[in-house]
Formats: structure tokens, C-alpha cells, sequence
């Protein structure tokens, strides 16, 4: 025991393997409630890969997006953007502005999906279309002015 | 077993059992480990021992959180571990000074205070999850954010309180059963 006192880096390894188990300890923890969790909503994790163009040659991706089975674009936009929206009982929801970007005519956002011919436009509302594993999705601000509007490159 | 020594124990299991009720609204966090801990340091391992034992004589059959036998006697049994490995740090720490390295012992203090936690939680984690059938591994995983604030706190209070109440007791009851050189 004394050799701990009298030797400083034995002291430091005695602290960092004190630090060690509890971060195992922690990591185990959350890695059962994760899996727990996974389970309970019957593994219906999935991945996204959804992506937003401002219109001026400026574009992010937001790849390996993780949701839930069942979310609609509307739900995981919100959650990864800034969004705001106004909600019809009957035509659904309709996005206003993403990250303070305002639809403004000419320029409205345009929700697209990546499918086996290119760039297909969003044939529905975006709280109506519920994503699927694996999906590439984007926003893209642009000019409709000629509709349909031109596809994303 | 001499008259000083019975009223050392009696003294720590009383001050053990009034915080442990005291504290009874903060689970996990207890001042009894380091009492008891401290208990064996200065006093033996078998005080230690002793101390650790009755106090959860006491505290683990009027207990608010209900009573369990096999948890009871898991916890006596992991609690005698602080006043026995205490009784024996103090042993082994005989010929060290209190005052020449005040940091490097309260971190020492501290780092010994978390080993000894954790086994107290794996034992009493293990003894829970075979008396209510529970998997261990599930046992002792969703018993971490409990067993993290024990060894914290645990560490905090070994780190911080065990010098200073160490030479408290030496200068209270004397050097005579303390192991530790007396500097003041």
C-alpha cells in the first residue's frame, strides 16, 4: 500500500483504473439502454441520409441520420433543423422556412428523394411521407416560377 | 477486548447509524463507509469489522426501504470490508506521517475508498439479483447510476474527511492504539 505514496505515478495508475471501471461502468450502462430500447420498439432504428441546398450552390448533408421506424420527413427534419411551419386539418403541414431561410416567392422549399432514375420530387406532404431505411432526401430552396421545378444536380 | 475499545465501537455504530437516518432521503449517499473505514484504520480491522457488522445490525432491520434477509447479511458482510481493509491500510501506513503528504493521501484515501465501494455494490448487487431472480449482469448494470454516486461520494468523503478525522480520533482517544506516527 505505501508503495502508492511513495511512488507518485503509482498513485496516478491507481486513479486512472478507478476512472477506468467507471467509464466501463457507465458505457455498460448505457450500451444495455440502447439495446434495451432497440428492442422494445422492435429494432425500427434507421439511417437517413437527408440533405439541404440553400439554392446558392451551398449544400450540407446530414448522413447516417438516426430515427425510428414510422417518422415522417416532417419529424426529422425538425429535429436535426430549425423549422418553422404552419399546420392545415386538411392539406397537412407546410414547411415555412429551414434554418431561417423563408419561402419567398419566387423561391420556395422543394423536398426531393433520391431514387434509381435521380432526383424524384416529393409526390406528397412532408408529414405524410414517412422515411425508410437507407433513404437520401433533400430540401432544396429554389425558384418555381417553371414547374415542375428543375431537379437538383 | 479493553473498556476504550468497546466505547470506540459503540460511539462509531452510534454516530454510523444517526447519519445513516439522518441521510435516509439521499439514497446512496452515506457517511456509515467512511465512518466504518475509518474506524478500522485507526482502531483495527476487527473494530472496523465490528462497527460496520452492528451498524447495519440496527439500520438494516429498521429500515425504510423495507428488509430483506439475504440482503441484510450481504450488507453487513460488504460493510465489514471497509473497517477490515481500513484496519489493515492503517497497518500498512504505520510509519507514514499525516502531515508530510496531505494531498497524495487524500487521493490515495479516495482511490481506496472507490475500490472498496465497488465491492460492496458488486456484492450487494449479486446477493439482490439471485434473491429476487433477477440476471446479475442486468442487476449490476442498471444498478450503475446508484453505484456511480456511491463511489463518488464515497470518494469525495474518503479524499477529504479521512486526514482530518484521523488526527481528530488521535488526539481525542491518543496514539496509543493508532498505528499511524503521531506529528500532530
Amino acid at each position: 500500500m505505501a508503495l502508492f505514496l511513495r511512488d507518485k505515478w503509482s498513485l496516478v495508475s491507481l486513479v486512472m483504473l478507478c476512472w477506468a471501471i467507471l467509464a466501463s461502468f457507465t458505457a455498460g450502462y448505457y450500451y444495455y439502454q440502447y439495446n434495451n430500447l432497440n428492442a422494445r420498439v422492435q429494432r425500427t432504428f434507421i439511417t437517413v441520409n437527408l440533405g439541404i441546398d440553400y439554392g446558392n450552390n451551398t449544400r450540407f448533408w446530414f448522413n447516417n441520420t438516426q430515427a425510428l421506424g414510422g417518422m415522417s420527413l416532417f419529424d426529422i427534419t425538425r429535429h436535426i433543423m430549425n423549422v418553422t411551419y404552419s399546420a392545415n386539418p386538411t392539406f397537412g403541414v407546410s414547411v415555412e422556412s429551414i434554418n431561417g431561410l423563408k419561402n419567398s416567392f419566387s423561391r420556395y422549399w422543394i423536398w426531393w428523394k433520391m431514387g434509381d432514375t435521380g432526383w424524384s420530387m416529393g409526390e406528397v406532404g412532408v408529414d405524410s411521407y414517412v422515411v425508410t431505411n437507407g433513404e437520401i432526401l433533400l430540401w432544396y430552396y429554389e425558384d418555381i416560377t417553371t414547374w415542375p421545378p428543375l431537379k437538383p444536380k | 477486548m479493553n473498556t476504550t475499545k468497546v466505547a470506540t465501537i459503540i460511539s462509531l455504530v452510534a454516530l454510523s447509524v444517526a447519519t445513516n437516518y439522518v441521510l435516509v432521503g439521499v439514497p446512496n449517499l452515506k457517511v456509515m463507509d467512511f465512518i466504518v473505514f475509518i474506524g478500522g484504520f485507526c482502531f483495527g480491522p476487527i473494530v472496523g469489522a465490528s462497527v460496520g457488522i452492528l451498524t447495519w445490525m440496527v439500520y438494516g432491520v429498521v429500515n425504510p426501504y423495507g428488509f430483506v434477509p439475504q440482503v441484510w447479511l450481504a450488507t453487513m458482510f460488504s460493510e465489514s470490508l471497509y473497517g477490515v481493509f481500513g484496519g489493515l491500510l492503517g497497518k500498512s501506513l504505520v510509519s507514514f506521517s499525516l502531515k508530510d503528504q496531505r494531498f497524495r493521501l487524500g487521493v490515495f484515501f479516495g482511490s481506496f475508498g472507490f475500490i472498496l465501494t465497488l465491492i460492496y455494490d458488486l456484492i450487494t448487487n449479486v446477493v439482490y439479483a439471485v434473491t429476487f431472480g433477477i440476471p446479475i449482469l442486468v442487476s449490476i448494470v442498471l444498478g450503475v447510476p446508484f453505484t456511480a454516486l456511491h463511489e463518488l461520494s464515497n470518494v469525495a468523503i474518503f479524499s477529504v474527511g479521512s486526514i482530518p478525522l484521523i488526527r481528530a480520533i488521535r488526539k481525542v482517544v491518543g496514539g496509543s492504539t493508532i498505528g499511524l506516527v503521531s506529528t500532530g
